[in-house]
C-alpha cells in the first residue's frame, strides 16, 4: 500500500500537474481579468474627463469672459461638491492669469497635470488641464483632478471576487481530482499489489472486476492470466513431481550424463546395482564409471547419438561396482563388476541443442550368469559331441579298414580255391566221375558267390571311406544308361523301363551311379519274371527335400520287413530264387546316408516295391 | 635271386603268395611261350632283381608284399636307368581307386585287378604275353646283341 502523498506516487504528480494547470490557468484569467478591468477603468476615466471638460468649459467659458470670477467660483464650488462626480479639485485659469479654484487643492502648488490618461490606473488622483474656449477663440485653460478610487475599488473588488472563486475552484478541483486520482490509483494500487504477489509466486489473489470498464475488463484478463499461469505452474510441478516419482522409483536405472560424461543425476536403482551412494555417484563420470575395456564403445554411443543424430543407442558394458565395505573407489585396484545394458539417448533442449545424455541402465548379471552357464554347458556338450564323433569317427575308420583289409585278405584264398578247382576241373575233369566233379562244380559255384559278396563289401567299405565329390548330375541320363546297360546284360529279358527325363541333382557321380545301379538292377531282377515287366525312375512331387523313386511291378515284399532290407547280408527272398550278394542295399543306405539324405522302401507282395531315396540340395550338417 | 642268361625274355613276378604264384607260372606255361620266369618273394628282393644291369622284359607287381611294398618296388625300379621303360604290370587284389592312381602316378605302365575267375585270369595272361613281351622283344634281342 503507498502512502497518499508518496511524491512519487502516480496519484501524487497527477494532482500535482492538475493544480499547476489549474493555477496557470487561473493566473491567465486573472491577468487577462485585470487587463480587461484596466481598459475599462481607462475607457470609464477617459468617459468622466470627456463629460468633465465640456461642462467645466460650458461653465468657465461665459464667466471667464465676462469676467465675473465670483459666479464661477460658486459654480465650481458646487461641482466639486458633488460626491459622485468624483471631482477632486478645479482651477480655472483666465488669459490674464487670474485663477479660480475649488476643492482639495492649494493654489501655489498645482500638481503637475498627468500627461495621458493611462496614469488613471496607477493614481488615486487623475491631473487633467485643457483650454477653454468659446467660439473658437482661447478664454483660459483648466485643469482639474478626477478620483479614481470609485475605479480603483471596481477593481479591487473585482478581483477579490475572482480570487475567491480561483480558490475555491483549486480546491474544488483538487478535491475532484484527489478522488478520481484515488479512485484509479486505487485500482491500480490493487494491480501493483497482484503483480507483487505473482512475482513473490502466490496465485491466489483474484483482483476485483465489478463493472464493464477498462480497469474492470484489465482486472479479469490479469485474473485469467494469473490462473493461467498458475494451471501451467500447477501442470508443471505435477509432471515434475511424476517425473521425480518416476525418475526415483523406476524398475532400472537411471543416470544423466553432462556433454563431459559427468554424472548430472542418478536414481536410486542405479545406486542399488552398482552399490554405491546417490551422492557418490554424483562425483563420477561415465568414464569412471565404464570399464576400460568398454569405454570406447560408449564413446562410439556418444558420438552415434550426437553426430549420426540417432535416436537412441544400446550396448552392453561393464560398470565399476564397489561395496561401500571397502574404502574409496578402488579402480586401480580392478574391484567388481556390475554388467549392465545401457540405453542411451540424448536429451535435446527447446533450440534442439544437446543438453545432456539419458542412460537407461538394467543389470543383466543375472542374464549373463545364465549365458555363461549355457554357454559353458553348450561348450560342454560340443566338445562331448566332438569327443564322441571324434570316437566314432575312429571306430568307424577302424572299422572299414579292418572290413577292406579282411575282404581283401579274403580274396587271395578265395581266388586260390576257385582257380584250382578250375583248373582241376580242366585237366582231370573227364577222368572224374560225375559226383566228384558236380562236387568241383560246386566247390567252384561257391568260391565265385563268395568272391563276388567280398568284392561287394569292398565296395560298400570303398563307398563308406572315399571321399564325397559333389558336382551337377543328370540322374535321368544316368539312369537311361544303366537300362540300356540291364538289357545288353540280361538278354531275353524284355522289361518296359519307364524313366522321367530332366531329374537332376548335385551328388557325386560316381557314388549316385552305383545307387541307381543297385535299385535298378534289383527291379530289374525281381520283375524280369512277371507277364509285363516295368520298372520306373521318377520323382516324388511336393516332398520337402527333392526325393526320388525307383519302382517295379515285381515280387514285392512284406511292407513288415522293409527295415531289414538295407542291413548286409539281409535277404527277404531265398538266394536259389533271386541271386545276390545281399550288399547292395546297404551300399545304397550307405551313399545316400553320405549325401546327408535317407532312403526307404513300400512293398506289397506280389504287387511290386518302391525305393525312395532323398538327396538334400545341401549335405546336412 | 634266380638270374639267368639266356635269350629268352625274362619276366619277373613280385609275388609273396605262392597260390598265385603257381597260378601265375601255370597260366604263363599255359602261353606256351618259352619265357623264363624269375620271381621275387618280397620288396627287397624285387628291387635286387629289377635293378640290375639287364632289367627284365615284364614286371608283373603285387603290392602287398612283405619288406618293400609294391609302391616301393615301382619306385626303385623308374630311378634305375636301364629299367626307366621296362614295363611294370601292377597285378593286385586291390581294386582301390587310390591304389590305382598312385600307381600310374608312381610310372606303371599297367593296372590289373587279380581276377577271381581262372579263365578270365587266362585271358589277362594272354593279353600282357601278346602284348608287353611282344613288343618288347626287339630291344631285349638288342640287348642280347650287345652283350
Amino acid at each position: 500500500m503507498t502512502l497518499p502523498f508518496n511524491h512519487r506516487s502516480l496519484r501524487f504528480r497527477l494532482l500535482l500537474a492538475s493544480t499547476l494547470v489549474e493555477v496557470v490557468m487561473l493566473a491567465l484569467l486573472l491577468a487577462n481579468t485585470v487587463r480587461l478591468i484596466n481598459e475599462a477603468m481607462l475607457t470609464s476615466a477617459d468617459n468622466a474627463v470627456e463629460q468633465m471638460v465640456p461642462t467645466l468649459n460650458v461653465i468657465a467659458a461665459t464667466n471667464l469672459v465676462t469676467g465675473d470670477l465670483a459666479t464661477l467660483q460658486d459654480n465650481l464650488n458646487a461641482i466639486v461638491g458633488k460626491r459622485d462626480q468624483g471631482l477632486s479639485y478645479v482651477v480655472i485659469d483666465d488669459l490674464d492669469g487670474e485663477r479660480v479654484l475649488a476643492g482639495n487643492v492649494k493654489a501655489d502648488a498645482l500638481p503637475k497635470p498627468h500627461p495621458d490618461l493611462s496614469a488613471a490606473l496607477s493614481v488615486s488622483i487623475l491631473h487633467v488641464a485643457r483650454p477653454i474656449t468659446l467660439g473658437g477663440q482661447l478664454v483660459g485653460t483648466m485643469q482639474f483632478g478626477l478620483s479614481t478610487a470609485v475605479i480603483a475599488r471596481a477593481k479591487a473588488d473585482l478581483l477579490r471576487q475572482g480570487a475567491i472563486i480561483a480558490a475555491i475552484e483549486i480546491v474544488l478541483t483538487f478535491a475532484l481530482l484527489s478522488v478520481v486520482g484515488y479512485w484509479l490509483t486505487s485500482h491500480l494500487e490493487a494491480f501493483v499489489e497482484g503483480s507483487q504477489a505473482v512475482a513473490q509466486g502466490r496465485f491466489d489473489l483474484v483482483l476485483p472486476s465489478k463493472g464493464e470498464d477498462e480497469v474492470a475488463q484489465l482486472a479479469t484478463n490479469f485474473n485469467a492470466m494469473t490462473a493461467a499461469v498458475r494451471s501451467r505452474i500447477d501442470a508443471l510441478a505435477r509432471s515434475e513431481a511424476e517425473f521425480r516419482t518416476l525418475f526415483e522409483q523406476a524398475a532400472v536405472g537411471i543416470v544423466h550424463f553432462a556433454l563431459d560424461h559427468q554424472v548430472i543425476r542418478a536414481n536410486t536403482k542405479l545406486a542399488e546395482i552398482l552399490d554405491l551412494t546417490r551422492e557418490e555417484l554424483r562425483t563420477l563420470s561415465w568414464e569412471t564409471l565404464s570399464s576400460p575395456e568398454d569405454w570406447p564403445a560408449a564413446q562410439e554411443a556418444c558420438a552415434a547419438l550426437l553426430t549420426a543424430g540417432k535416436a537412441s543407442v544400446e550396448f552392453e558394458a561393464r560398470w565399476r561396482k564397489e561395496s561401500r565395505t571397502v574404502t574409496g573407489y578402488a579402480r586401480d585396484k580392478g574391484g567388481a563388476f556390475a554388467w549392465v545394458r545401457v540405453t542411451a539417448s540424448l536429451h535435446r533442449d527447446a533450440n534442439g541443442s544437446p543438453s545432456y545424455y539419458i542412460a537407461v541402465v538394467q543389470d543383466i548379471a543375472a542374464e549373463k550368469a545364465a549365458q555363461a552357464e549355457v554357454a559353458h554347458y553348450r561348450q560342454h556338450l560340443e566338445d562331448l559331441v566332438d569327443a564322441r564323433t571324434h570316437d566314432l569317427e575312429a571306430a568307424n575308420r577302424e572299422l572299414e579298414a579292418f572290413s577292406y583289409s579282411v575282404s581283401h585278405d579274403l580274396r587271395a584264398p578265395v581266388r586260390t580255391i576257385g582257380s584250382f578247382s578250375a583248373i582241376l576241373k580242366k585237366d582231370v575233369g573227364k577222368k572224374l566221375d560225375e559226383e566228384s566233379q558236380d562236387f568241383l562244380d560246386r566247390i567252384n559255384r561257391s568260391a565265385t558267390r563268395m568272391a563276388q559278396m567280398i568284392d561287394a563289401l569292398l565296395e560298400l567299405s570303398r563307398v563308406g571311406r572315399a571321399e564325397l565329390r559333389r558336382e551337377p548330375c543328370d540322374l535321368s541320363v544316368i539312369a537311361l544308361e544303366m537300362c540300356d546297360e540291364l538289357k545288353q546284360v540280361r538278354k531275353g529279358q524284355e522289361v518296359e523301363c519307364v524313366i522321367e527325363p530332366g531329374l537332376k541333382t548335385v551328388a557325386d557321380p560316381r557314388l549316385i551311379a552305383l545307387v541307381l545301379q543297385n535299385l535298378l538292377g534289383n527291379a530289374w531282377k525281381f520283375s524280369s519274371r512277371q507277364p509285363k515287366p516295368k520298372i520306373e525312375f521318377t520323382h516324388l512331387p511336393k516332398a520337402v527335400k527333392p526325393t526320388f523313386l525307383v519302382r517295379d511291378n515285381g515280387v514285392g515284399f512284406d511292407g513288415t520287413h522293409s527295415g531289414r532290407l538295407f542291413a548286409p547280408f539281409q535277404r527277404l527272398h531265398a538266394e536259389s530264387a533271386f541271386e545276390g550278394t545281399g550288399i547292395g542295399l546297404a551300399t545304397v543306405q550307405r551313399i545316400i546316408q553320405r549325401h546327408g539324405g535317407r532312403v526307404w522302401a513300400e512293398g506289397v507282395p506280389g504287387k511290386g516295391a518302391t525305393f525312395y531315396f532323398e538327396i538334400p540340395a545341401e549335405k546336412a550338417p | 635271386m634266380n638270374s639267368t642268361v639266356s635269350k629268352q625274355p625274362v619276366i619277373l613276378l613280385v609275388e609273396d603268395n605262392p597260390d598265385d604264384e603257381m597260378l601265375a607260372r601255370r597260366a604263363f606255361r599255359a602261353e606256351s611261350r618259352d619265357h623264363s620266369m624269375t620271381v621275387a618273394r618280397d620288396g627287397n628282393d624285387a628291387i635286387l632283381c629289377a635293378t640290375t644291369e639287364k632289367p627284365p622284359a615284364l614286371v608283373l607287381l603285387d603290392l602287398n608284399l612283405p619288406g618293400a611294398d609294391g609302391f616301393a618296388v615301382l619306385e626303385a625300379i623308374r630311378r634305375h636307368p636301364p629299367a626307366a621303360t621296362t614295363p611294370v604290370v601292377v597285378l593286385t587284389s586291390s581294386a582301390d581307386a587310390k591304389d590305382i592312381t598312385r600307381a600310374y602316378e608312381l610310372g606303371a605302365n599297367s593296372y590289373i585287378t587279380k581276377p577271381i575267375d581262372y579263365e578270365e585270369f587266362m585271358q589277362v595272361v594272354h593279353r600282357l604275353s601278346e602284348y608287353w613281351l611282344d613288343l618288347n622283344r626287339d630291344g631285349e634281342e638288342c640287348a642280347d646283341g650287345a652283350q
